[in-house]
């Protein structure tokens, strides 16, 4: 397995006017599996398209072990970006079977593993003959999360791998990434809306926010870093004075706010006549990105 | 290169295959409904016009060319510069089979003493010696996959370039096969320097058509 860095240094991107990257930094450790959430439109699969060459920057570099990504073959062997499949391609239905994409990925996988592409053909009931347009929504991410695995690439991107997938499933789903994850350590970088349920599978997450990465750490350390704080208004104000407060929620006297900080603050707080709870990363996302629109 | 044009072998296949089946079911029907007795039906129509019906094939094969497999090899990781030179190689491909068919079709009236072999003149002038079929069939194959190219791009352009280029190939390649077989059996006395000019413009088209196509594969988004 291959011990390098998939790194990008000052990415920007634009799509006519409007600017979709600004100015990105981003160093992808191997042997992890990161998370990649952002809302919608924040500019995740723009992001992973130009990680893997498949989409075009304006400026800034992309580079795997020092290496430049964009045109060079040896590179893009070691990266698999296993992409939300369409069902629709430009001007009609996407009539290509999922052989036709089996087949394709054994061409360009070096590391392509025909055994374990058939076992988990048959494992999540797909018929290879069938087209792409007549899947249903989760078994055309049975398909992406099939060929992502079988690639055994160094580097793999799952972009919403457990979008139309039912709860068994995405467990499923989970399983298979960690099981192999422990028997290759290879780098997985998953892109989902479903942030609760993947948490626990991420050891680092990446948040992207309106074209800017605003965290990439330890899932762990950062969660730690935020508590909700709750009780009386002033005594809440009291206690928060000092803090980072990302969201207030108010009813009548009583006042919920999330707040970022440690430290001898927070132990102050937990003096103090107020509630102090622990978020989850779903919360933590909301409080940075939501910017008011779920209150 | 070699990993796209193995990507691309796997759909040529299939296309080759239906005009090998086409080119069959074409001989084999004249054969059965008296054709080389001289009987005029649909099948000595198919025959007489197989080098038309390769042309219009290959149109349709080199429209997905340039859209639906560029954006499955770049998902899988290609290289752009290895696919546009795997996108020759399939183009070449499809030239060599259509020229061979063509030439087949071209030799059986003769081969097989049918009778008014001169009723096929088109097949006749795109027998195997003649250099402007290929030349043909190159233009044909860039006018497909620029039509695929701008018919992603803008539906109303796409449908406008498929017309003029549906216009053009076939008024192009009738004036440049009868142009350039006149040149050939009377001497440059009946159309003077116009299958020259023809064969330019053809050429020139297939330039522009190459640099275009480099620049779009170049710029492609994956979606």
């Amino acid at each position: 397995m291959s011990a390098e860095v998939l790194k990008t240094q000052g990415l920007c991107k634009s799509y006519g006017a409007n600017q979709v990257l600004f100015n990105l930094d981003l160093a992808i450790e191997p042997g992890k599996i990161y998370g990649l959430i952002g809302r919608n439109g924040a500019g995740k699969t723009t992001l992973l398209g130009i990680l893997t060459g498949q989409n075009t920057k304006n400026s800034g570099t992309v580079t795997y072990g020092d290496q430049p990504v964009w045109e060079n073959q040896a590179v893009l062997d070691q990266i698999c970006f296993s992409r939300e499949l369409q069902p629709t391609l430009f001007s009609g239905p996407n009539n290509l079977k999922i052989s036709h994409y089996l087949r394709s990925a054994a061409i360009y996988y070096p590391g392509w593993d025909k055994e374990y592409a058939q076992r988990l053909l048959e494992e999540f009931g797909l018929n290879p003959k069938k087209k792409i347009s007549q899947l249903s929504k989760g078994q055309m991410s049975m398909v992406t999360i099939l060929i992502a695995l079988a690639s055994c690439a160094p580097v793999t991107i799952l972009d919403e791998p457990a979008a139309g997938l039912d709860v068994v499933m995405r467990e499923r789903f989970y399983q298979l990434l960690l099981e192999d994850f422990a028997q290759t350590g290879r780098t997985f970088i998953v892109s989902t809306h479903i942030i609760e349920e993947a948490a626990s599978v991420f050891e680092n997450v990446i948040i992207l926010d309106q074209g800017r990465i605003i965290e990439n750490c330890h899932t762990e350390e950062l969660v730690d870093q935020f508590r909700y704080i709750s009780g009386r208004e002033d005594v809440v104000d009291q206690v928060c004075r000092g803090l980072e407060v990302l969201s207030t929620h108010q009813m009548g006297r009583h006042k919920t706010v999330a707040v970022r900080g440690g430290g001898v603050k927070l132990q102050n707080a937990l003096q103090s006549d107020v509630d102090v709870s622990p978020m989850n990363l779903q919360n933590v996302f909301v409080a940075l990105c939501g910017h008011g629109d779920g209150q | 290169m070699v990993k796209s044009f193995r990507f691309l072998l796997q759909f040529a296949w299939i296309n080759l295959g239906a005009l090998l089946i086409f080119a069959l079911i074409v001989t084999v029907g004249s054969l059965l409904t008296g054709v080389p007795g001289g009987a005029d039906n649909l099948f000595s129509t198919y025959f007489s016009v197989f080098p038309l019906m390769v042309l219009m094939i290959l149109y349709i094969y080199a429209f997905a060319l340039c859209t639906s497999n560029l954006n499955l090899a770049l998902s899988f990781g290609a290289t752009r510069r290895g696919f546009f030179w795997a996108v020759q190689g399939i183009c070449l491909l499809y030239i060599l089979v259509g020229w061979l068919l063509q030439g087949v079709l071209a030799a059986l009236p003769s081969l097989l003493n049918w009778d008014f072999p001169e009723r096929f003149p088109m097949l006749r002038m795109c027998g195997f010696t003649s250099w402007f079929f290929p030349l043909m069939s190159l233009v044909i194959l860039c006018l497909g996959c620029l039509a695929g190219i701008i018919f992603i791009k803008s539906k109303a352009a796409g449908i406008v370039v498929i017309t003029l280029s549906g216009v053009l190939g076939i008024v192009g390649m009738v004036a440049l096969f009868v142009t350039s077989s006149a040149v050939r059996d009377f001497g440059t006395q009946l159309f003077g320097s116009l299958p020259l000019w023809l064969t330019a413009g053809a050429v020139a088209l297939v330039g522009v058509s190459e640099v275009f196509l480099w620049h779009t594969i170049r710029k492609f988004t994956v979606k």
